[in-house]
């Protein structure tokens, strides 16, 4: 069991900082998920604390010792790549073996492992294959148990399922996940999937132009994002956002947006530019009396789910993405009044994006 | 594919008369090799015999005259070919492999340059390098020997070999030697284990044009070498005597050197297309 430690991390490409100065701590036994659109550093970070990037500046920690100058293949942690890069040219038995075989295991534990991890993740029959003879989930399979054959110090995935179905991702995550918590090992998984994200994290981290935007666990983030990015990179459908002006009226302070009123908080500067954010599920078509404001809309498209329904609707020009519970009938082009839950709107500085008040 | 059932084999078009074209054209290619067959089993009469004879009794006798131990055995010329065909291959891919997998995988100061400068090597004709190699190889004394074909061969071989080499290590994905190298292996044995194993049919593509190129060359062979290192190719040449031509002799020795090159092109036609395309398509 290990820790990994990130301090003043930096990555420079030429004048492009790929990363750009982070710190991080992994705690033993977690599963850390970096997050971020492509080109945020997060694949640069991984590939650092695996050895295969070499630091510009800043420090690794691998349990309290400093590994920058360690190569990868000294380093003994695994990385599931995204194309698996399962061995072509070797069975299933010996892409799991590799690693042990150049450890100088012997056969007899090569063997045992091999079939442990095997049996784990139910590869047992396959291992006499060759990779081109699996099937897509089944490849993937092939390379987490190569990972965890090894015992390593810490896993690493990069982005690992983003090339298998929909269906199958589904329960791939759940399976890795299962798998991590069961062997304990300190894990690093980069994803662009908020989704991936927030079910798998017991921490998420979400980056952007090679820095660090907030680090917490899944509900926090999605309950209190640090900025406007980390408001919109997390939640499907995104956050919906308002921006305006702040007025005083009747004596107290007010968004400006089109035609609606939302009342604000006196932290607020008169004239200034504000973003509110409101999540698709604190908006609604029913008075709760909670909701203090309503616009008037115009329904635009209707996305039935079954258990939910997401609803389009243009509000003077701006388009919002509304969730209703259950069935939702509704026309389009349908003129309908929309509630705004103001006791969960999300209010940012429309100059630097980040969040204001609580 | 739409055609299916019809679709023989990749690149052979279906319509007849498209087919009926290419049987034209096979043919006008095959006829030569297959005259060049049947006269080296023909005598003189045979030969000039008017009209042409397509089949006669064959008659062997000049094989066995140079595949036989007498004086004009041609089995001398043959272990020069083989030698000098073999070592150079040899000494090629072992430069060039190299050198493809540093091209393919580093970036290093003016590496595209470097890149296009061998190939660009290529563009002067080798007929420019025959005089001064030849004063040069008087001057050292060593004309006439099998280590200046060897060099010379290596030296035209490489760069075109270090590009086809190239495109093979350029197919294999990074993430494969990040692989190993997580799985703790060090440069070489990554090199040894996994990125060469993987290269192996782009090794053998390239290593039979090499041998092919050493087997077939010519001209250096003719210009450099006189008794010793004569290759096969040169003792063909000199079936064309000053008064006479020694047509069954000729025949029967450009048969004896196709050998090798039907023989490859037949067992590794696979290999062969697929060095062609190497890199074409993604």
């Amino acid at each position: 069991m290990s820790t990994v430690s990130i301090e003043n991390l930096s990555k420079h490409f030429g004048s492009v900082r790929a990363v750009d100065g982070i710190d991080l701590e992994v705690a033993e036994g977690e599963f850390l998920v970096l997050v971020g659109p492509s080109g945020c550093g997060k694949t640069t970070t991984l590939r650092m604390v695996a050895g295969l990037e070499f630091p510009t500046d800043g420090e690794i920690r691998v349990s309290g010792e400093r590994v920058n100058e360690i190569p990868a293949k000294d380093r003994n942690m695994a990385m599931v790549f995204q194309n698996y890069a399962l061995y072509p040219h070797m069975t299933v038995y010996e892409n799991m073996a590799f690693g042990l075989r150049v450890r100088r295991i012997s056969q007899g534990d090569i063997d045992r492992r091999v079939k442990e991890a095997a049996a784990l993740m139910g590869l047992e029959d396959l291992l006499h294959r060759k990779p081109r003879q699996l099937s897509g989930g089944q490849r993937q399979r092939v390379a987490v148990c190569r990972a965890i054959v090894r015992d390593p110090v810490a896993f690493l995935f990069d982005e690992p399922l983003s090339n298998l179905d929909a269906t199958l991702r589904v329960t791939a995550r759940a399976e890795i996940r299962k798998l991590q918590r069961r062997l304990g090992t300190t894990s690093i998984y980069v994803t662009h999937d908020q989704t991936e994200a927030m079910t798998m994290g017991d921490r998420i981290v979400v980056m952007d132009e090679g820095k660090i935007l907030q680090v917490g666990p899944p509900i926090e983030l999605y309950d209190r994002p640090v900025n406007r990015f980390v408001a919109g990179f997390l939640g499907s459908p995104a956050m919906n956002f308002i921006e305006g002006r702040v007025r005083r009226a009747e004596g107290r302070l007010e968004l400006e947006a089109g035609a609606l009123r939302f009342p604000l908080p006196e932290v607020c500067r008169e004239e200034s530019a504000y973003t509110l954010g409101f999540r698709p599920e604190h908006l609604g078509f029913v008075d709760s009396g909670a909701r203090l404001v309503s616009g008037e809309g115009r329904v635009e498209l209707v996305e039935p789910l079954g258990s939910d329904t997401f609803v389009a609707l243009d509000l003077g020009g701006e388009v919002l993405t509304v969730k209703e519970e259950g069935h939702f009938r509704a026309q389009v082009g349908e003129g309908i009044r929309v509630f705004f839950d103001m006791d969960n709107a999300h209010l940012f500085d429309g100059a630097t994006g980040a969040r204001v008040g609580g | 594919m739409a055609r299916g059932e019809e679709q023989i084999g990749p690149g052979i078009p279906s319509f007849p008369a498209a087919r009926g074209a290419m049987m034209v054209l096979l043919a006008f290619s095959l006829f030569p090799i297959v005259w060049i067959m049947l006269t080296s089993v023909k005598n003189e009469t045979a030969i000039f015999s008017i009209p042409p004879q397509v089949f006669v009794s064959p008659d062997f006798s000049s094989y066995w005259k140079f595949l036989g131990v007498g004086n004009e055995s041609a089995l001398r010329f043959i272990w020069n070919s083989t030698l000098i065909a073999v070592v150079t291959t040899f000494i090629t891919l072992l430069v060039s492999s190299l050198a493809a997998y540093a091209f393919s995988r580093y970036r290093f100061r003016a590496s595209n340059y470097l890149l296009f400068f061998m190939l660009a090597t290529r563009l002067l004709p080798p007929v420019t390098a025959v005089v001064p190699l030849y004063l040069l190889f008087r001057y050292l004394e060593i004309l006439d020997t099998r280590f200046i074909l060897i060099l010379i061969y290596t030296a035209l071989n490489i760069p075109f070999a270090t590009w086809l080499m190239k495109a093979f290590f350029d197919g294999i994905p990074k993430e494969l030697e990040e692989a190993a190298a997580l799985d703790g292996c060090g440069a070489l044995r990554t090199l040894a284990r996994v990125t060469f194993p993987l290269a192996s049919s782009g090794i053998a593509a390239t290593s039979i044009f090499v041998f092919l190129l050493a087997w077939n060359e010519f001209m250096f062979a003719f210009m450099l070498t006189n008794v010793h290192a004569r290759t096969i190719p040169v003792r063909l040449a000199e079936t064309m005597g000053e008064m006479q031509v020694f047509w069954q002799d000729m025949s029967t020795l450009a048969t004896l050197i196709m050998l090798p090159a039907l023989l490859v092109g037949f067992f590794m036609q696979r290999y062969l297309i697929r060095a062609l395309t190497a890199g074409a398509v993604k």
